[in-house]
């Protein structure tokens, strides 16, 4: 009995408080993305459903939920089908080892306290790394498979650029590893208990990671997928409907799991800020408000700065990124030693 | 028992694999399909769609996939390495510097041949 | 429930592996080369099931990340870039075959030798003391002492790739 508690009952339910925590974040993510542009371009954003316009993300998902399925005809029906499905789902798994604190007992429910995080494997970093390198296939396939070709262009571009990435990010995060010793979520928190963040002595691997994490989710200033100017809307433009909003809700749970990499890599995760831990918030909050930092981070780059030319993109990436995160490991490892 | 520590990534796995099917299920009943032949041919700004996408791509593509996956691998030896470094010591510090500085030499020579540059 | 969960943690290896010859298959024969590739994806996902049931944790992310995550891309690139009319396609897999057939033979001979030089069963008890402190800290552990040399000239290998790649495509782009 307790063996089904610990690792099947617990688990499942960590799992749904998760996944509808998550759906809900993307809801209220849209509806604060339009709203702090619009403010920040001085304009009011929705306003007609409901006060202040708060309801406008429920409206939306109704509207998306009830809109016609289109499968153009020279589509490729299968993968067509497969490649929201092969989005959504390593976006949603990413989370399974994100800890949102330190340790609950679900209000004293439990008598044993349990990990905030459904299951804190050890190689928890690489985990989310390689869980989602395999996202890139929905754009891919979604592009490929609609047959049209904006989608085509727009899916081949954002592999090229999403790959490119790749190698700067991962790269960014092998600093804090190397300062941390482990790979384990949690242990990764931990470390910066005893010290300070890493991001004081990480500063540059900070740096890299945070403009890389932006060109993974193909956010702006780099959102060339989605260049409507030359691509129409890239390698969606074929879909409708609630396919449309598997890529958007995938590209949401994206953005909300590189800030929390960020939070747990660079900012401490759930521990206090230094010299607040007096106030008593719990940790959740703690972790909650970081998150959201990284989050409003995403929109206020998207409402200042325009989108960069696809070859600057690229050689940026190649040619400054890559070196900085490589002479950070070189810097970091010496000054472990 | 070792593996249970991924039994919850199962329970995540058949979830996250349920929710869009359940969805577009249920959606079903909920939406419209009155289908004609204009609104299913391809996007093309309001023109005739005369024939099948363009499939020529350039070949950096290509070039840009390959240095992706070379660079891959190697990350993949930094996080193992990265992990074990305080018990390596100067040692380890000496045989990854080896293992990179080999690896620059094929970065920089992809630099000067202009594999980097996206003209 | 805990009778299902032994049943799983006894049969989840053979089911994956069942799954993965399966999909493996379907590779081969499927005629449309894009969802040859979904099938080649399944089957590096469904590998990398097959290492976490061996309790490789760190082997099965690598799989995830290099061969579902980096090589498959190259694959989809690559079915992108050449444009193939379906006469073409077929002729592209059929002129090597007596070749192939010798590659196929010599690979089976090999892996057989492999095979029966490998001494199963259980593991002796020094590997299951070293994966419990997690498989990450215990491959790096043998491969950055006892196998340095392997790993430094993995990054030779690698060099030579890249150098490989770079000089096949710009050559050619320039005559």
């Amino acid at each position: 009995m307790d063996f089904t508690m610990i690792n099947i009952v617990i688990p499942a339910v960590k799992i749904l408080i998760v996944f509808t925590v998550v759906l809900l974040a993307v809801l209220i993510m849209t509806y604060a993305e339009r709203k702090v542009i619009a403010f920040m371009q001085v304009r009011l954003g929705p306003m007609r459903v409901g006060p202040w316009g708060l309801l406008q993300p429920i409206a939306d998902a109704l509207k998306l939920f009830s809109k016609e399925d289109i499968i153009p005809t020279m589509a490729d029906k299968l993968v067509y089908f497969l490649a929201p499905t092969l989005a959504i789902v390593p976006a949603l798994l990413t989370f399974l080892v994100v800890p949102f604190g330190d340790k609950t007992t679900f209000f004293g429910l439990l008598k044993q306290p349990t990990s905030m995080a459904i299951s804190d494997l050890n190689i928890g970093l690489l985990y989310i790394l390689a869980i989602s390198s395999v996202g890139i296939y929905g754009i891919l396939l979604g592009g490929w498979s609609s047959n049209s070709k904006y989608p085509l262009l727009g899916a081949l571009r954002s592999a090229a650029q999403i790959v490119s990435y790749e190698v700067p990010l991962t790269l960014a995060l092998v600093g804090p590893i190397l300062m941390a010793n482990t790979l384990s979520m949690k242990g990764i928190v931990e470390a910066q208990s005893k010290g300070m963040w890493f991001v004081i002595p990480q500063f540059f691997g900070f740096l890299v990671y945070m403009a890389c994490a932006v060109a993974e989710t193909n956010r702006a200033p780099y959102d060339l997928p989605e260049a409507e100017q030359e691509l129409v809307a890239g390698f969606h433009t074929e879909y409708s409907g609630m396919k449309f909003a598997f890529f958007y809700l995938a590209e949401y749970a994206n953005m909300i799991v590189v800030s929390a990499i960020a939070t747990v890599v660079f900012l401490g995760g759930w521990l206090p800020v230094p010299g607040l831990a007096f106030l008593h918030i719990p940790a959740i909050i703690w972790f909650a408000l970081k998150v959201a930092f990284f989050l409003f981070i995403f929109l206020w780059l998207r409402a200042t700065y325009p989108r960069y030319r696809y070859d600057q993109l690229m050689q940026i990436g190649w040619k400054f990124f890559i070196p900085v995160a490589l002479i950070n490991i070189f810097v970091t490892a010496l000054l472990v030693l | 028992m070792s593996h249970a520590q991924y039994i919850p990534l199962l329970i995540f796995l058949v979830i996250a694999l349920l929710f869009p099917l359940v969805t577009l299920a249920i959606a079903k009943f909920f939406r419209p399909a009155k289908y004609n032949k204009s609104k299913l041919s391809p996007y093309e700004c309001g023109i005739e769609v005369d024939k099948e996408p363009e499939r020529n791509f350039h070949v950096r593509y290509y070039v840009v996939a390959v240095i992706f996956l070379i660079f891959d691998v190697e990350t993949v030896f930094l996080y193992p390495w990265a992990v074990k470094y305080r018990a390596l010591g100067l040692f380890g510090f000496v045989e990854m510097a080896i293992f990179l500085i080999i690896l620059i030499f094929g970065y920089v020579y992809a630099w000067k041949k202009g594999a980097l540059e996206w003209e | 429930m805990e009778a299902l969960v032994s049943f799983f943690s006894n049969y989840m290896l053979y089911i994956l592996m069942g799954v993965t010859i399966l999909t493996a298959v379907g590779v081969v024969y499927s005629k449309n080369a894009v969802h040859s590739v979904v099938a080649l994806l399944l089957t590096m996902i469904l590998v990398a099931g097959i290492y976490l049931m061996l309790d490789a944790e760190f082997i099965a992310a690598v799989q995830l990340l290099v061969y579902a995550g980096g090589i498959i891309v190259l694959f989809v690139f690559m079915l992108l870039l050449v444009a193939l009319h379906k006469d073409e396609a077929l002729r592209l897999f059929n002129t090597y075959t007596l070749i192939s057939l010798g590659l196929v033979a010599f690979l089976v001979i090999m892996l057989a030798v492999v095979f029966f030089g490998t001494p199963f069963g259980p593991a002796p008890a020094t590997v299951t003391n070293i994966v419990k402190g997690g498989s990450t800290e215990a491959v790096a552990g043998t491969l950055y002492s006892a196998y340095i040399l392997p790993f430094e000239i993995a990054s030779i290998l690698l060099l030579v790739a890249m150098v490989g790649a770079i000089v096949l495509t710009k050559e050619r782009g320039k005559s």
